[in-house]
């Protein structure tokens, strides 16, 4: 018997003074899968990930990730279990004045990988997002598509068990956003479990892949 | 070992990355510290100088007990028994009119003909005193005078007094003064150096985030920052010493001489004094950083 990566079980989450951003969610996500997670803006979406990730906490029910009850979790096992998690926030969270091999090495540096290995890994994922020109660019001088591909190559530096992109392709064009889609299916290959949460069409429709949908808050299965 | 070598690297690394986008700022705390050590290194200057000098002071103390006439063999043999009696290992030596008299032709040198029509009975004879004890305070020196006058045979002594009195007053002084200033200074910096260590941490919020973001470890996020406070207080104090060592030098060749006149050399810090103002002026940066990261970081 497999654990789930991720386990939901019952969550709801509410944001004061009485916003229900997520209203008695369960789910489970499998190792090795790739689940895309639907629905209009304000959804609650970037809420269910940001519970998956540790950054805001369930107000009620139990959410678990690769084993672990994430309202029991000390910071040391936070900080461990979050170098598992690659996340590609909606918001990029990059440093502006940091190149983008810099912005992308960090990940890689802070789990303390050789410097040799960090320089092909960076190099090969920015070749695939079509950055290599870009390389030592200041991240405050590209624009948000490029912004956002950079965000997305930090998520996937490490290869990390779960990978987390919030609307990632929301900048990119169709090229770019299969592009995208190629390299996520390549993580997934060599063993990443990833949840993309999109409103982006031609991520969704005739995705092999399995979907949710978000509605103010509820889990409808589609 | 390969990680921890790894691990010491890449925060060698971060701390360069720090110090070079953060150059202004670096440059501002860098000088803080400089100007701060330059400043107190300068006050302990002064005050080992002056300490220096004024134990010279107490040890150049002579009492000299003028006799109306020359005293017998005997009288002074007893009288530096009393004298010794009261103050234990003094140096004393009985100085006859012959020798009054020699001594001063030798310091008149060439001009000793003025003492041509003056006989050789002219100067008193006296006993000269070094006092076997520090005498620190002016009562002390008054006191022992006191004694000395009641001697028989003792005319008058003279120790100097209107110039000893305006000179210890003046060191005293001068300490309490370098010592408030050093003082003063030495919490100025401590504070102006972790404000401004705070202040790069603030600047630096958005990065911290991040890097807890993506699950760096604390060590990871403090050691770097740790690393800047070690450095500005090894540079900066290093800097501010070579400036003193710098400031030494020049005040001495150009006046020198002049201090030699005064038959006193003034001396530099102590290599343990200059390592110590090191050590201190490291621990401080260090502790700054210490106390602005505990409480830059513990809100995030
Ligand atoms: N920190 C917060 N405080 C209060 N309300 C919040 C907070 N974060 C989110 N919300 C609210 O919770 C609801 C869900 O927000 P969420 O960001 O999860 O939506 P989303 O599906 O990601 O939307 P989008 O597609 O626009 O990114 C929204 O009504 C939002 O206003
Ligand atoms: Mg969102």
């Amino acid at each position: 018997m497999t654990q789930p990566v991720i386990e939901i079980t019952k969550v709801s989450k509410v944001y004061p003074p009485d916003i229900m951003a997520l209203d008695n969610i369960s789910l489970t996500v499998e190792r090795g899968e790739i689940v895309l997670l639907s629905g209009m803006s304000g959804a609650g979406k970037t809420t269910l990930l940001r519970l998956v990730c540790g950054l805001e906490r369930a107000s009620r029910g139990m959410v678990e990730v690769l084993g672990h009850d994430m309202a029991r979790l000390g910071a040391r096992e936070r900080q461990l279990l979050r170098q598992k998690i690659g996340v590609a926030y909606q918001d990029f969270r990059l440093l502006p004045q940091l190149s983008v091999f810099e912005n992308v090495a960090m990940a890689m540096e802070v789990t303390y990988k050789p410097p040799s290995v960090i320089r092909r890994r960076v190099e090969d994922l920015l070749n695939l997002l079509l950055l290599s020109d870009k390389q030592e660019q200041k991240v405050a001088n590209l624009s948000r598509g490029e912004q956002q591909r950079v965000a997305i190559a930090r998520a996937a530096a490490n290869a990390p068990p779960i990978i987390l992109a919030d609307e990632p392709t929301g900048n990119l064009d169709t090229t770019l956003s299969r592009q995208v889609m190629q390299l996520f299916e390549q993580l997934n290959d060599a063993g990443s479990t990833i949840l993309i949460a999109t409103h982006d069409p031609t991520l969704i429709d005739n995705s092999p892949h399995r979907r949710l949908e978000l509605r103010t808050g509820r889990l409808l299965d589609a | 070992m390969h990680k921890i070598l790894r691990q010491l690297a890449a925060i060698g690394k971060q701390t360069r990355r720090n110090l070079a986008h953060t150059l202004g700022t670096q440059l501002v705390v860098l000088g803080t510290v400089m100007l701060a050590v330059l400043i107190f290194g300068f006050f302990a200057l002064i005050s080992l100088n002056l300490a220096r000098a004024g134990k010279d002071l107490d040890r150049h103390v002579r009492f000299i007990a003028f006799f109306d006439q020359e005293q017998p063999q005997a009288a002074r043999r007893q009288l530096i028994q009393r004298i010794q009696a009261a103050m234990p290992e003094s140096h004393i030596v009985y100085v006859d009119k012959k020798t009054a008299w020699r001594r001063l032709a030798e310091r008149l040198g060439g001009e000793r003909a003025i003492l041509d029509d003056l006989g050789p009975d002219f100067l008193p004879a006296a006993l000269e005193i070094q006092p076997g004890q520090r005498l620190v305070t002016v009562e002390e020196l008054d006191t022992f005078a006191a004694f000395l006058r009641t001697l028989p045979g003792v005319a008058s002594v003279r120790y100097g007094r209107g110039w000893l009195v305006r000179f210890m007053a003046f060191s005293r002084l001068l300490r309490v003064v370098t010592l408030l200033s050093g003082l003063l200074l030495v919490l100025t910096s401590t504070f102006t150096i972790a404000a401004t260590i705070r202040l790069t941490i603030a600047n630096r919020r958005h990065e911290i985030e991040v890097l807890n973001l993506l699950g760096a470890s604390a060590a990871y996020i403090r050691l770097p920052l740790m690393a800047e406070g070690l450095f500005h207080g090894l540079a900066g104090s290093a800097l501010g010493l070579a400036i003193l060592t710098g400031l030494h030098r020049w005040v001495l060749t150009h006046f020198g001489s002049q201090a030699l006149f005064l038959s006193f050399h003034p001396v530099f810090l102590a290599p343990a004094h200059l390592l110590l103002i090191v050590a201190a002026t490291t621990l401080l940066c260090l502790l700054g950083s210490l106390v602005s990261i505990q409480r830059c970081l513990r809100a995030s």
